[in-house]
């Protein structure tokens, strides 16, 4: 993956054995429930199944390495080279036997509570990754600015604020693993049809409803209130959040059709996808 | 780089006067020098530099028949003529009054002159691009446009001020008169200090030009003034010289400079453009809207892959010792590969500092209170829409802030106001072991007074005139800034807050003024790249040499620094964990990097 491995990532020892905490995943006021470091833990005798991410955990190959999001603290961390090529290896093999170097490098992954045996045999996989390297514009507006002219009347514009507020709340409370549980529970209603022009149409709602918010625009509180509001207005969407390094940004969109409802077309390409809630086409 | 250095109120016999006159005679200086009434000596001394090029540093004597005799170093510049440097009997004349020089000529300048009273007065350019350093000798006291040239007068180096150094790391080139050495200070932008005889060690500030005054002469500039003036300015400053080296990034001011440029130049000479973009980061590449300008100047154009040259590469190399704590010291490697092929007598240009003067966005409600004051509560209250709108922040607070901020710079408020004007600074580092407060400003008198828009502006053009790189391209040549030629910045101090910058678009005047002759693809740009993971990828490429850089550094065993804290954040950044790109901790390493050179 030379493409996508940020200049000068020859393998360096110096970082090798790095978890490093990049901050929280949402303003959530809440002490982590978890430690970062919850002492020695043993990756399991051969045959408790391979390891793979931990209930909570979710991880991507972004920049040379991997961006793990711990729900359950939390926060997104990244890893050092070596821990990255060990997760990277372990997740992709269906066997649970690891050799004496990657299970050195992987130490401190499962010090940090990041992998653990599944307990069972488990299908391997490959790491999500950005189909474009290089991140996104990380200064352009963060708005969603949709294209549709006219937004929807008071009533919509009232009710999209409501979502908003209810949406910061939650991930203020409770985190980021919170607001995601909703979506999901609401995910169950049903939906009809995914027409990008309703969906434009809501982006353009909730930006006027924004103007009536207090407090800063975070991506993951607008797009999880815009993705509310299109399932319970019938419109199948589905809500993303992706990442990158090399500066570490975040962002959580929705996206019709399979393209992001409103912001830069490209988002989707660029950022390695760590959530996706809702029906991919 | 042509060096002023002198001594005043010293023994005539002493090891400073002496060394001054070995070092004029080794480097085939001038000297002026006499004794005053008191028997005290004082010298004056220019030392030619080594830099090639028509662009380079001129020495004008002063010597006038009231017995005036000095000299003023740097780069000088005729407000009354197109094509006009002044000769040196011009000047030699203008010194004997010099309160009315900014009047009369604007540039890069630092002047030393003894009058016919033998009262010593040092001065500084209004912009302060060029620098004059001074600190006490033997009963009186020595001075030089260079730190390196003072210490050797001296004798030995000072201490380093260590809270100046932490104060650089919150803050970068903030405007103070303290430096990084103890005891050695500097005379701020457009400033004018004076010794008597009787007292040489007892030096009175006096200022040569107050940005605040001209701010309360508020114009409306038209275009076709601010093209005209970019134009003639950029002329001036690369009269002569057969080629141009631009660092373009095809953002506004880059792209107005190789307009300017290209105008002065003309069809034959060449107009050779640098453009750095990483090739495996996408929002710090720029290539196509610097493709686009070249085109538009015939400039040859040459793209420097970053992830091939990043700044901090290689960290550590052997550095010369700069004036003071720069953050061009941790850029090095990027800074010569700007110039990679680039004739020794080309002219260094830089669109820098055009952001600061005409200002980008992002000042929010005190622009916001510019517009509800000038342009009434309707028209005001749009704006403030518009901004939420664009920049997402909540419509109700915004405009509260507005109309707080509207409130604070009402005319009876501003008068008593005696708060001092906010800074530039970056949070403290947890790392930060020592005065996690940094110093205060060095600001102009009366900018208290000032709408906090118009003070923004006034701060944000101190900082940038701080930071210019004054001799780190090689072979020492300073660059050239056109954005921060006085006449350019006194039209944009003159222009009123609301006409700078608005919820659409910021650096309105010099945005119209380029809007006809841009590309549209320039011309309609509205966002700015991103190098935060420029910097963080050149971190990862040197963290072995970096983690010994700073560990083994001067501030950790000064106790400024914390060692584990910082190789936490030295992690987080060589991971690209963290959103931007550490300006502390660049600013750490300038800091080591200077320190190394003058240990």
């Amino acid at each position: 993956m030379a493409a996508d491995r940020p200049s000068g990532a020859e393998p360096d020892s110096d970082l090798d054995g790095d978890v490093v905490d990049c901050g929280p995943a949402s303003l959530w006021t809440a002490p982590p429930a978890v430690p970062l470091d919850p002492g020695p833990v043993d990756p399991g005798p051969a045959g408790a199944g391979p390891l793979r991410p931990t209930e909570g955990v979710r991880m991507a190959w972004v920049g040379g390495g991997v961006v793990a999001l711990d729900l359950r603290r939390d926060r997104y961390l990244v890893l050092g080279p070596a821990a990255s090529r060990a997760v990277r290896v372990v997740v992709a093999a269906a066997g649970s036997g690891l050799a004496d170097a990657t299970r050195a490098a992987l130490e401190p992954v499962l010090r940090a509570g990041l992998l653990a045996p599944s307990g069972q045999p488990a299908a391997p996989f490959r790491l999500p990754e950005p189909r474009e390297p290089g991140g996104v514009m990380t200064r352009s507006p963060m708005v969603y600015s949709g294209r549709a002219v006219t937004a929807g009347g008071p009533i919509r514009v009232m009710r999209a604020r409501r979502l908003i507020v209810g949406c910061d709340r939650l991930a203020r409370e409770r985190g980021l693993a919170a607001l995601l549980s909703r979506l999901q529970a609401t995910l169950e209603a049903p939906v009809r049809e995914a027409i990008r022009a309703h969906a434009e149409r809501l982006v353009a709602t909730h930006d006027r409803a924004w103007l009536l918010v207090g407090g800063p625009h975070r991506s993951e509180v607008a797009a999880a209130a815009l993705a509310l509001d299109a399932w319970r207005s019938g419109i199948a969407v589905r809500v993303r959040l992706g990442v990158q390094r090399y500066p570490f940004h975040a962002r959580m969109w929705v996206e019709c059709e399979g393209r992001p409802a409103g912001g830069p077309p490209d988002l989707g390409d660029r950022l390695a996808p760590l959530v996706t809630v809702g029906s991919v086409e | 780089m042509t060096t002023l250095t002198g001594l005043f109120g010293v023994r005539p016999d002493g090891l400073a006067a002496k060394r001054l006159a070995h070092a004029v005679r080794a480097d085939g200086g001038e000297l002026a020098e006499g004794t005053d009434p008191l028997g005290a000596r004082w010298m004056i001394a220019v030392q030619p530099g080594r830099s090639a090029g028509a662009d380079r540093d001129t020495a004008h004597r002063a010597e006038d028949p009231s017995g005036l005799r000095g000299f003023l170093v740097g780069r000088l510049f005729d407000r009354s003529a197109d094509d006009g440097i002044p000769s040196s009997a011009q000047v030699g004349r203008w010194l004997s009054r010099p309160r009315d020089l900014p009047a009369r000529v604007w540039g890069r300048y630092a002047g030393a002159v003894v009058n016919a009273e033998s009262e010593l007065m040092l001065l500084r350019d209004p912009l302060g691009l060029a620098t004059c350093y001074h600190a006490p000798c033997e009963d009186g006291i020595a001075f030089s446009t260079r730190t390196v040239s003072l210490v050797e007068l001296l004798g030995s180096r000072p201490a380093f001020d260590w809270e100046f150094i932490a104060s650089f790391i919150l803050q970068q080139h903030f405007p103070t008169e303290r430096t990084s050495l103890s005891g050695i200070s500097q005379l701020p932008p457009g400033g004018l200090l004076r010794a008597h005889p009787a007292a040489p060690g007892r030096l009175i500030a006096e200022s040569l030009w107050n940005p605040v005054d001209t701010v309360r002469q508020p114009t409306v500039p038209h275009p076709e003034e601010v093209a005209d003036t970019l134009r003639r300015c950029s002329a001036a400053w690369i009269a002569g010289s057969r080629t141009v080296a631009l660092d373009l990034s095809g953002g506004l001011d880059s792209s107005a400079i190789a307009w300017a440029v290209r105008l002065a130049l003309g069809p034959e000479r060449h107009l050779a453009a640098r453009t750095l973009y990483h090739s495996e980061l996408g929002a710090a590449d720029e290539r196509r809207y610097a493709a686009a300008m070249a085109d538009s100047v015939q400039a040859e154009l040459r793209f420097i892959d970053a992830a091939q040259a990043s700044p901090l590469d290689p960290a550590v190399r052997p550095a010369r010792r700069w004036d003071c704590v720069t953050m061009h010291a941790a850029e090095l490697r990027m800074i010569e590969l700007l110039t990679d092929g680039i004739d020794a007598d080309a002219a260094l240009v830089s669109g820098g500092g055009g952001d600061q003067v005409f200002q980008t966005r992002g000042s929010g409600p005190p622009h916001l209170a510019a517009h509800l004051r000038a342009r009434g509560l309707l028209a005001g209250a749009r704006e403030v829409l518009g901004e939420s709108r664009t920049t997402g922040q909540p419509l109700l607070p915004l405009a509260r802030a507005a109309l707080r901020e509207l409130r604070e710079d009402g005319p009876r408020r501003l008068a008593r106001r005696t708060a001092p004007p906010p800074g530039v600074r970056f949070p403290t580092p947890a790392w930060l072991a020592g005065p996690r407060e940094p110093l205060r400003l060095t600001l102009p008198d009366g900018i208290e007074h000032l709408p906090t828009a118009k003070r923004e502006q006034v701060v944000g053009i101190a900082y940038w005139a701080g930071g210019v790189d004054r001799d780190h391209r090689p072979g020492g040549k300073p660059v050239i800034y056109p954005m921060l030629s006085q006449p350019l910045v006194e039209i944009a101090l003159r222009t009123p807050a609301h006409l700078l910058v608005d919820h659409a678009r910021d650096r309105i005047p010099l945005r119209d003024a380029m809007d006809p002759v841009l590309p549209r693809v320039v011309a309609t740009r509205r966002v700015k790249s991103e190098y935060a993971g420029l910097y963080q990828c050149a971190v990862r490429r040197n963290f072995g040499q970096l983690r010994d850089l700073l560990l083994d550094g001067q501030g950790v065993r000064e106790g400024l620094v914390d060692s584990r804290l910082l190789l936490e954040d030295l992690r987080r950044t060589a991971l690209g964990g963290r959103p931007d790109p550490g300006w502390p901790l660049i600013g750490l390493i300038a800091a080591e990097t200077w320190c190394r050179a003058w240990r």
